[in-house]
């Protein structure tokens, strides 16, 4: 696919996951600001399974500003994007009482799954693979293991209220 | 097995993206997918958050630490320890039990018969079996023929003085001469007189002697006396023995020396037992069953008897004493030696007798020993 086409996709996604949480016109900011930085700062990821991953952060840093943004009642200025760098992985204090806050819901959530979910759970953070979980559970075909893992995902995202993270 | 997922089931990679266990060809599918499919793309940007959770290793570690399996707890009574400490508590109890050391059944029972009351005792004692009696009680007692000197006519002093010397010696040597010759009156006993038989001479009548007819039962009953006589006999014969006769006991030590043991201990079994006996006055001692010829004993001379090694168990043991003259070379012999000599064979007969428990024979004390063999 050329490199072209899957940056216009990318846009068209982008845009419509950003509209479908915050407003329109912020929703264009977030997409513009996105593709701008990627345009600029990683011109060199064409991939889709590497540039799609990237996406996803800056977009959810986007957001995550836009939202901050909003919050600050009073400042009708829109801020600019270079005031806006991407987070390093440091400690952010606010990130990380977003994680541990996560963290403690992942853990209640956990402690309600059901014994298979958690097994399966269990070796994805071990780092199995879904291959290997199958031999694990001794099933025949991989595509049990696809649809208990789905479902288990569904269910934990269940006992989480139904999103990953709290809103603000 | 691994078979590419259709592309409308790509959603189900979903759980891997976040925890980041996709192969790559499942993570380039998923991307490629999530390009096409708002949807899935949407899906992907929502597992974002979780992805970069689980990003982190504390957080990792945490979530792996939870998940890990918990042992299950375990009812106490599928543990086996407290099975394994209930059968040793059963072991050493019985053990204990098995173990511990017995009461002296003897002490117990002569403790036992002593603290009885007096009226148990006197229950539990053999009751005289009554027999016929041979001698004349007042009511069978039979008319005794009275003598003819009593049937004479009784004289004044003055009358008798009158007479002449000769005839009064001839009256006297008569009568001296029928009391000669008339057998003695027999059934009648000293007491024994009814009352209400006159004293006087004229007032006997003159009727023969008869037999006497057999007594009544009532009478029988009454005639018991010799059956008692003969219990307190013997048992005046064991105190006797108990006085006259001391006995101590010893056994044997490997290196053939004796220790002395005190009535009533155990004595130990297959080992020759020695009987000290001293007597105050001398005769023959003989023993029943006889584990030792009898043995003649000297007046303060203690004399030995040797019983061979007995087996485990109670031994009651009788020792007959019968007081005699014994000769100097006869003490501590057995009677076999001594049967040259009159009284020693007559003495020998007669403790033998006395052992087997014949009544009537000339021991005159019984001595019983209780040896208890382990």
């Amino acid at each position: 696919m050329p490199s072209d086409e899957i940056l216009r996709l990318l846009r068209e996604r982008i845009l419509h996951f950003a509209a479908s949480r915050l407003s329109r016109e912020a929703a264009e900011d977030v997409t513009q600001e996105t593709m701008l930085l990627l345009h600029e700062k990683y011109p060199h990821v064409a991939e889709t399974s590497e540039l799609l991953p990237l996406a996803f952060q800056v977009v959810r840093f986007k957001m995550a500003g836009q939202v901050r943004k909003s919050v600050r009642r009073g400042e009708s200025r829109s801020i600019p994007v270079e005031d806006l760098p991407l987070p390093s992985a440091g400690d952010d204090p606010e990130r990380a009482a977003s994680r541990a806050e996560m963290r403690s819901r992942l853990l209640a959530a956990i402690q309600e799954l059901g014994e298979r979910c958690r097994e399966i759970f269990r070796l994805k953070l071990e780092g199995r693979n879904f291959e290997e979980i199958r031999a694990h559970f001794a099933v025949e075909s991989i595509n049990t293991i696809y649809t208990w893992d789905s479902r288990c995902r569904k269910s934990l995202l269940e006992k989480m209220g139904g999103r990953w993270e709290v809103q603000p | 097995m691994n078979t590419p997922l259709p592309p409308d089931r790509i959603d189900l990679l979903l759980g891997g993206y976040a925890t980041g266990t996709l192969t790559p060809e499942e993570h380039q599918a998923l991307m490629q997918s999530a390009l096409q499919n708002q949807a899935l793309f949407d899906a992907l940007m929502d597992e974002e958050a979780l992805r970069e959770t689980l990003a982190d290793p504390q957080t990792r570690a945490d979530l792996l630490r939870a998940l890990l399996p918990q042992p299950q707890p375990v009812a106490w009574w599928r543990k086996p320890w407290p099975w394994a400490a209930l059968a040793t508590a059963t072991a050493a109890a019985a053990l204990f039990v098995l173990l511990r050391p017995q009461p002296h059944q003897p002490e117990i029972a002569m403790h036992k018969a002593a603290q009885a009351p007096a009226g148990e005792i006197a229950a539990n004692l053999t009751k005289p079996v009554p027999v016929p009696s041979e001698i004349a009680t007042p009511k069978s007692l039979r008319v005794a023929e009275p003598e003819r000197v009593f049937a004479r006519p009784v004289k004044s002093k003055d009358a008798r003085l009158a007479e002449p010397l000769e005839d009064r010696r001839a009256a006297s040597n008569e009568v001296s001469a029928e009391r000669a010759a008339k057998p003695a009156v027999q059934g009648v006993i000293a007491g024994a007189m009814p009352s209400n038989v006159p004293g006087s001479a004229a007032a006997l009548p003159m009727a023969p002697t008869a037999p006497p007819p057999p007594a009544p039962a009532a009478i029988r009953q009454e005639a018991a006396a010799p059956a008692r006589a003969e219990a307190d006999l013997q048992l005046a014969k064991k105190e006797t023995a108990q006085s006259a006769l001391d006995v101590q006991i010893a056994v044997q030590r490997e290196d053939g020396t004796w220790l002395g043991r005190a009535a009533g201990v155990a004595l130990p079994a297959g080992k020759p037992v020695r009987l000290t006996l001293t007597s105050s006055t001398p005769g023959y001692v003989s023993l029943a069953p006889p584990l030792a010829g009898p043995v003649a004993v000297e007046a303060g001379v203690p004399t030995h008897v040797v019983l061979p090694a007995q087996k485990a168990g109670e031994l009651a043991l009788r020792l007959g004493f019968s007081p005699g003259v014994v000769a100097r070379d006869n003490v501590g012999m057995g009677l076999r030696a001594a049967k040259t000599r009159a009284d020693a064979a007559h003495s020998a007969a007669v403790p033998m007798r006395a052992a087997e428990g014949q009544p009537g024979a000339a021991v005159v004390a019984v001595r019983e020993l209780r040896l208890k063999f382990e």
